[in-house]
């Protein structure tokens, strides 16, 4: 593709090299190509499955924590645990489209934030204030809330903790910030996708006086049309397309090599649970989705890939190459990332899958798209 | 990389065609390979092709190699929250503050919404992400309390209070019959910490985020280019802009940034500690020293370095490009703006000084030295009427007077941050209503815009949202 632009360009030169006349014909920043079925495939089929994974997961998730709440069981910590995984499965799936409510709610940092506060959360846990979701929701900021907090609550070295360990002011917290979760999972979900009436979803929201607004999957779908803050199909799209090249941009450069280059065991995204490994594919798998359309195995509809087949079919299939080696590069790091840091092989063998992922869709894809 | 070598062969070819007087080596790509056009370079080099969410937190492309590492330490300093003393990594959050991290309030590099908008402000631990400046009728810090008020804690200690905003709206209609409403915001301080301050003695001004965009290429501009604009006065439109000078380090400086121009630097020493409570080598105490909760010295809590970081990485945004510049409507919205005055104070375009600008560790940037730039903006103050006065005057700045605020990226911000709400407390939910808010010197543009037939005003519209 490199070569096509530099042969376009010299061949625009040597036609036009003394008249002022160079200036494309496109009247706008954009592409005249009708992308309303990718767009909409893309919502319907890839982000709204996601988010409603991740919000049904994190029902599941809520539950396990009451039955431990109630139990003390070690069974029951070790179902609240898989259920933080498997919630947290959709989420790391979700990273190549933190656009629209995940950003601009601040639903991210809620969910995510990172680091934890656990000099905050201990003094907390210490202390005599009742703890209940709204506590969590309305007097604790960010950084006691989300997948971490809950993470510490349940996890030590990568295993579910001895539930006998876990104090009693421990459970109740692990209950109330779940919550929590629950809710902002409901939300952003239903930030996307609306809720319908008389449905559970809808009375859950309603509770929670949640300001939903028009759904953001409406927003994305009329882009370019009256009314949509996107001024064209084309930002559209390219919201999409830099959502991909975000997201492995910060794999490999910050969540893989922040840590590798200090050393610190403690620049790890997830300290107890030891997940890194897996969100770390999860975010290539997210691409994946983005690319290819579909959510873990559903119906895939019309995708950016099609686009980009019908155009350079070569470039399509290497695309799909360059991210599944990316998958298979993290998968070959040795578990647990944290403790191979200094695995310069695998870790620079992924860093640089991951890096080819964001440069063929910023310097190959996107200008096939964006004019 | 990939533009470099365009730019390498299209000057050899312009040298090998002879004659031709073409000035290829200036062009600028877009991501599709396309010469850009004038129109579209909001920023010269430092124009990114992007309007997307992610259109105000992308790097120049000047950012390669080494200034890439450092463009992505300084922007996970500004994302990542900070946390409290006695955790092992980004300590030094409160005991009192006002934001968790820098994109607490600027998300995306841009202005976050605020849960003042949505429900007064009660909503989500009551995080507000506006700054709330209280003083004494006599410019003085209150005995308690410091110069910005701090509704966030961490555990164990108050926030120092909390704000509450009210709204009362009214209807009006243009000359053409059309109608629209301001809200008129109404804001209450409670839950006072120590002694509540009585209404009489409270002078406080309530500020929203300001977008981050342009923030390097605002400090490079030509300081001689602004001088010339406070010289130049429309008494027909009754416009005269003023600078705000202001002393700060000890240095009588041109004010640029903020929503009064009441500072010359990014703010990002001053940021850290006020907003977030984190110290540092130039305000090493903390912000809440003095109160009683503040139980003794915390250190240093951010580094040198790392702040140096963030400010390389505001440096370093890129301003996005203008979007439809051939596009018919905006073009005629684009006469339409020129029409009803705005660009008096509106400048569509100024120039950055040949050598760049310097960051705070001494660093020049080069890159930002030497552009035509479209900030639409003289960044010069202008009293803007008592409706949006404030009576909180810093510096040259009176109450009723404001910066012109930049308008670059200003059409993106729904898509980056989900709301329309403009003005420095984000009271106009709309173009329009900050348009129709405009009273002092850009009473004469609100007047023009009224007259206006409705697609006019729609039109000119269009124009702002290609920026």
């Amino acid at each position: 593709m490199k070569k096509l632009i530099l042969f376009s360009a010299i061949a625009a030169l040597l036609f036009n090299a003394c008249s002022d006349d160079d200036t494309p014909g496109d009247e706008t920043y954009g592409n005249d190509y009708d992308f309303s079925a990718i767009i909409a495939d893309y919502v319907d089929y890839t982000v709204v499955p996601t988010y409603a994974d991740m919000k049904d997961k994190s029902a599941l998730m809520l539950g396990a924590t009451e039955d431990f709440l109630a139990s003390g069981s070690q069974d029951d910590i070790n179902l609240a645990c898989e259920y933080w995984k498997q919630t947290r499965q959709p989420w790391e799936c979700s990273e190549a489209f933190l656009f629209g409510p995940a950003a601009n709610q601040s639903l991210d940092p809620l969910l995510d934030s990172w680091p934890l506060d656990q000099a905050q959360l201990d003094q907390v846990l210490a202390s005599n204030q009742t703890i209940d979701a709204a506590y969590v929701k309305d007097a604790l900021g960010a950084v006691l809330r989300g997948f971490h907090t809950i993470e510490y609550l349940l996890f030590r070295d990568g295993q579910a903790r001895v539930a006998t360990d876990v104090s009693d002011r421990e459970k109740e917290y692990l209950v109330a910030v779940t919550e929590v979760l629950r809710d902002d999972c409901l939300n952003l979900w239903a930030l996307w996708a609306g809720v319908e009436e008389g449905t559970a979803e809808a009375a859950l929201a309603e509770e929670l006086e949640l300001e939903l607004g028009t759904p953001y999957a409406e927003i994305l779908k009329n882009a370019g049309n009256a009314g949509s803050i996107y001024l064209s199909q084309t930002d559209a799209v390219d919201e999409i397309l830099l959502g991909i090249s975000g997201i492995a941009d910060e794999v490999a450069n910050a969540k893989i090599a922040d840590p590798v280059s200090s050393g610190d065991v403690l620049e790890v995204e997830s300290w107890f649970s030891w997940n890194s490994l897996t969100d770390f594919q999860n975010n290539i798998k997210s691409i994946e989705n983005s690319y290819l359309g579909g959510y873990d195995g559903g119906t895939s509809g019309a995708c950016l890939s099609d686009y980009v087949k019908e155009k350079d079919a070569e470039l399509d299939i290497k695309v799909k190459g360059l991210i599944s080696d990316a998958i298979n590069a993290i998968a070959d790091i040795p578990y647990p990332f944290r403790n191979n840091l200094n695995n310069e092989e695998k870790v620079n063998a992924a860093m640089d899958a991951v890096n080819a992922v964001a440069a063929v869709f910023d310097d190959e894809v996107r200008p096939l798209f964006i004019d | 990389m990939l533009k470099r070598k365009i730019l390498i062969v299209m000057v050899i070819i312009g040298t090998w065609i002879a004659g031709c007087s073409i000035n290829e080596s200036e062009d600028i790509l877009t991501p599709g390979g396309r010469v850009a056009l004038p129109e579209e370079l909001s920023a010269g080099e430092s124009t990114v092709f992007n309007s997307t969410s992610k259109a105000f937190d992308t790097p120049a492309s000047w950012v390669t190699g080494e200034l890439s590492a450092l463009f992505l330490e300084g922007d996970a300093l500004y994302d990542n929250p900070r946390v409290s003393d006695g955790n092992p990594v980004n300590g030094g959050l409160g005991p009192v503050y006002a934001g968790y991290s820098c994109a607490s309030c600027h998300n995306d590099a841009g202005r976050t919404k605020s849960t003042l908008f949505t429900d007064g402000g009660t909503g989500q631990y009551g995080f507000s992400s506006f700054l709330t400046f209280i003083r004494t009728p006599n410019g003085q810090n209150h005995k308690n309390y410091g110069r910005v008020l701090h509704d966030q804690a961490v555990y164990g200690s108050e926030p120092e209070g909390k704000v509450r905003a009210t709204y009362t709206e009214e209807h009006y209609s243009f000359p053409d019959g059309e109608t629209y409403s301001l809200i008129t915001p109404h804001y209450e301080i409670y839950d006072w910490y120590a002694d509540s301050i009585p209404v009489e003695q409270l002078e406080m001004s309530v500020r929203t985020p300001l977008r981050h965009v342009g923030m390097g290429l605002m400090l490079a501009v030509d300081k001689d280019e602004i001088k010339e604009l406070a010289s130049i006065q429309y008494p027909e439109y009754g416009i005269s802009g003023e600078i705000n000078w202001i002393t700060e380090r000890n240095t009588k400086q041109i004010g640029l940034s903020g929503h009064k121009a009441q500072h010359a630097d990014l703010t990002v020493e001053l940021g850290f500690l006020s907003d977030m409570g984190v110290t540092n080598d130039r305000y090493p105490h903390e912000v809440s020293e003095g109160q009683s909760q503040v139980t003794g010295e915390y250190g240093i809590q951010i580094t040198t370095k790392e702040m140096a970081a963030v400010d390389f990485y505001m440096h370093a945004l890129g301003v996005p490009a203008r979007r439809a510049v051939q596009n018919e409507t905006v073009q005629k919205g684009e006469d339409l703006f020129y029409q009803a005055k705005c660009h008096l104070c509106h400048t569509p375009t100024l120039h950055t000084q040949k050598e760049g600008v310097k960051l705070l560790d001494g660093t020049n940037l080069p890159w930002l030295g030497g552009q035509t730039i479209h900030p639409y903006s003289d960044y010069l103050l202008h009293d803007m009427g008592p409706e949006l006065g404030d009576d909180y005057s810093q510096f040259n700045a009176s109450g009723d007077e404001w910066r012109t605020t930049p308008l670059w990226g200003i059409g993106l911000q729904e898509v980056v941050n989900g709301h329309s709400h403009f003005l420095h407390d984000g009271r106009a939910r709309n173009f329009t209503e900050a348009i129709m808010w405009h009273g002092g010197e850009g009473d004469v543009s609100r007047q023009l815009f009224s007259k206006m037939t409705q697609e006019e005003r729609e039109t000119l519209i269009m124009f702002l949202r290609s920026l």
